[in-house]
């Protein structure tokens, strides 16, 4: 959520109340609206200029004087921006909501068509992140694509735009969109990149897939940065690799991991899994689209950043890249198979990632199910129940 | 006395200029910024540092020229400050003295040197004695309560307790024999580069007054410790010191720390200090400001937390921090009215460590919590594996790990 720089032009007092030895006055502040935090994307072009009055209390003697700035957030200015309560970052812009029983997508077409948010069960695996990166403030929250193999690179603000499809219902209040798909499509700077994402009807199953179209000769390494919000310290990343099933469990942060992030190669099933007690996150895409994947501890956060290979693009040759986010309740992780178990009042799902020799039948809980494979372009093959 | 002959002091103190939005202003800005004070003031050394491990971006560094006087140190910084505040006027940005920017998490710091000594081996015997008094210079300097939006309140120098991102780690000691160059110690030996010890524990101070005192008092204390000092350096002194580090870090001036055995308030053995040190040398010094900290147990982190209760956004907290120092007297206008502070009874040690594993936790993470040495960290987690709190597993690949036993 952006806050607002702002200038103080008039000041009335209202109260005041006694804290311990301080004197603390509410104040009604009348401000102009200079700036934003973070500058892009822009907010709507009537808020700059605008001036607003806003209620405080401040400590005596630190109060404002007139011509003082102030960050005003948007919390304290509901009124500023008609906004629904589905808008999660509250900007104005439109958002687009894929939605079924257990998950919440919220795409950022003004976030270079990041997914924002993307909760299961109502819990919050990604979110807003600003953080203060090459001498400004950059949203660096939710899943985005680079091109240029630098975070937060050139996209993390293209502004995608929204392709209407025929299963959409917009709306028109609050300038939202709900769908179970959605197609954006940017086109600057020599790129044209289009992306689709789809959520399963009934199956906690996402499916993204990006083509990008050179316009002119482009060096091109893509990657997927995916900064996983950490709720419960043993949280762990699981990685089958050709060698072994790697995995780390959440740490804090630390000087090694920050000079030299931990880095897996060889992604046996194109695929990783972030387990914890209740919930499970399974990626998959591509075996061969899968150079690398990095991971870094932070405070709070699984900082996961994936890697396809570098790739020089010809104008009007293009590059695709498909992946799939799935989740579940409970999780099994082998060096050959991650099975993920999604359960609603009405019945259990399963989504498995298995290697070739993965027949369909799965033992849980000591029984076997049996599953049916369903092939997705670009990402392979994933086995349902 | 002859171990600082003359006597000279200075000061590097790190400080953030920022744009409207509160982003840092660009590198070829703060670089300006530092020239156009040199070419201003002949003597000054100001220049620039960087920001922190990610690099993104840079302090401003004012630096006074070699001092010799406290009258000195008032004019030369003064007139820094006047200048640097009519330029942070006219371009619109906002000249930040805090030891992190609240938004960001960095480390900003206030180093201070003491000389003129030549002799890297007396200088490190110095420095390896003076650790000892580092955390009560901490303790009465913390200024970073709210480091990002993860970690805020638990501790009153998150600097100190994440070592200022590598820039002030727990002193590394040597065999005088074989003594080599560090760098980045809480107290370090800067005789190749300059002819000073340094103390880079502190966290930079917000108030012009509080500087001159504080340098003042840090400066003085050393002269007036070396006239006197019988103290020699042990390993119990400098367990003591990394637990009182920590102490320091965590409560600031409310704390309790370990001292030659016992339990003592960190705010009385900074008072024994003040009599230790000798003002006189330095032609003066004015404390009472610290005076009244000590009195109150109150420091600029309290303060910092007490604007915070009422802008509790990093970004609001940031802007009104940078408006309220463009007031004259700010912490001395909150020290008035701020209660007293009680001690606090520290935390114990082994039951932050635990805290800190979880499972599968590399030695290298717990190590990097204390810097306790190895063979004292190792002995402290065979203990809690004794106790059934944790487990140890050792791998060709991995090394040393250790997972928490769940109750």
């Amino acid at each position: 959520m952006f806050r607002l720089v702002t200038k103080i032009i008039d000041i009335k007092k209202k109260g005041e109340r006694k804290e311990g030895n301080f004197k603390v006055s509410t104040l009604r502040l009348k401000v102009r609206i200079k700036d934003f935090i973070p500058k892009s994307p822009k907010p709507p072009p009537h808020i700059k200029g605008k001036s607003v009055w806003v209620t405080r209390e401040y400590p005596h003697p630190f109060e404002p004087r007139k011509g003082n700035e102030i960050v005003v957030s948007l919390k304290e200015l509901p009124q500023i921006i008609t906004v629904s309560s589905d808008d999660v970052n509250r900007d104005g812009h439109k958002e687009v909501l894929l939605k079924n029983e257990f998950m919440d997508v919220t795409i950022l077409p003004h976030l270079g068509a990041r997914i924002g948010s993307l909760k299961y069960k109502g819990r919050e695996y990604f979110g807003s992140k600003i953080e203060h990166k090459s001498r400004k403030w950059v949203d660096v929250g939710g899943i985005f694509d680079t091109t240029d193999g630098k975070i937060p690179g050139s996209l993390w603000n293209a502004e995608f735009k929204y392709q209407e499809t025929k299963d959409k219902k917009i709306n028109k209040e609050h300038t939202t969109i709900s769908t179970n798909r959605c197609r954006l499509v940017y086109d600057k700077k020599g790129l044209v990149i289009v992306k689709h994402f789809s959520l399963h009807p009934k199956y906690p199953l996402l499916t993204e897939k990006t083509k990008i179209t050179a316009k002119r000769k482009k060096n091109i390494i893509y990657s997927k940065y995916l900064p996983v919000k950490v709720i419960e310290p043993e949280t762990a990343l699981y990685v089958p690799t050709e060698e072994k099933l790697e995995h780390r469990y959440y740490q804090k942060e630390s000087v090694l991991t920050l000079w030299f992030p931990i880095e897996y190669c060889g992604l046996r099933l194109g695929s990783f899994l972030v387990g914890e007690s209740n919930g499970s996150f399974l990626y998959a895409t591509h075996k061969q689209k899968t150079e690398y994947l990095t991971l870094r501890h932070s405070i709070n956060v699984l900082l996961l950043w994936l890697f396809s290979e570098k790739r020089e693009l010809k104008k009007g040759k293009s590059f695709t890249y498909s992946c799939i986010y799935a989740f579940g309740d409970e999780y099994i992780v082998t060096r050959d198979l991650i099975a993920i178990r999604a359960k609603s009042p009405e019945k259990t799902f399963f989504i498995v990632r298995a290697n070739d020799k993965f027949k369909g039948e799965l033992k849980w809980d000591n029984r076997v199910k049996k599953l049916k494979p369903i092939e997705i372009k670009d990402v392979g093959t994933l086995w349902i129940n | 006395m002859d171990k600082l002959n003359p006597i000279t002091f200075g000061y590097e103190w790190e400080t953030l200029i920022l744009k409207p939005d509160l982003s840092i202003i660009e590198d070829r800005d703060i670089e300006w910024l530092g020239r156009h004070l040199r070419n201003k003031f002949p003597w000054s050394r100001t220049g620039y540092d960087y920001l922190g491990r990610r690099m993104d971006g840079r302090l401003l560094e004012i630096r006074t020229g070699i001092l010799t006087s406290y009258e000195q140190l008032i004019e030369q910084t003064h007139l820094q400050l006047e200048e640097i505040k009519r330029i942070c006027r006219n371009k619109k940005w906002t000249f930040l003295t805090v030891a992190t920017h609240p938004a960001i998490g960095n480390a900003v710091g206030l180093h201070i040197h003491i000389g003129s000594i030549y002799e890297f081996v007396t200088a490190t015997g110095i420095a390896d004695v003076l650790i000892k008094y580092a955390p009560c210079f901490a303790a009465l300097a913390v200024n970073s309560p709210i480091w990002s939006m993860y970690e805020k309140e638990e501790f009153k120098s998150y600097r100190v307790l994440h070592h200022a991102d590598y820039c002030t780690n727990v002193r590394r000691i040597s065999n005088p024999e074989v003594v080599q160059w560090s760098w980045g110690d809480d107290v370090c030996v800067k005789t190749d580069v300059h002819s000073t010890i340094e103390l880079r524990i502190t966290d930079a101070v917000s108030s012009e007054e509080l500087l001159y005192q504080f340098i003042a008092f840090v400066d003085a204390f050393v002269i007036g410790f070396l006239k006197t000092n019988s103290q020699r350096f042990s390993k119990n002194l400098y367990l003591e010191y990394i637990e009182n580090r920590f102490r320091a870090a965590r409560y600031g001036l409310q704390a309790r720390l370990k001292w030659d055995g016992e339990e003592r308030d960190v705010t009385d053995i900074l008072w024994d200090m003040m009599d230790i040190a000798d003002f006189k040398s330095i032609g003066g010094g004015e404390v009472g400001l610290i005076k009244e900290m000590l009195k109150k147990r109150q420091t600029q982190a309290d303060f910092c937390m007490f604007i915070y209760k009422y802008h509790n956004d990093l970004f609001q907290l940031t802007r009104e921090l940078g408006n309220i120092m463009k007031r004259k007297n700010s912490f001395q206008d909150y020290l008035k009215k701020a209660p007293v502070l009680d001690t606090l009874e520290p935390i114990n040690i082994d039951d932050f460590i635990l805290s800190y594993i979880n499972r599968e936790t590399p030695l290298s993470h717990i190590y990097e919590l204390l810097y306790l040495p190895y063979g004292v960290l190792n002995e402290r987690l065979g203990k809690l594996i004794k106790a059934g709190k944790i487990t140890r597993e050792r791998t060709p690949e991995y090394g040393e790990r250790y997972t928490r036993i769940k109750n």
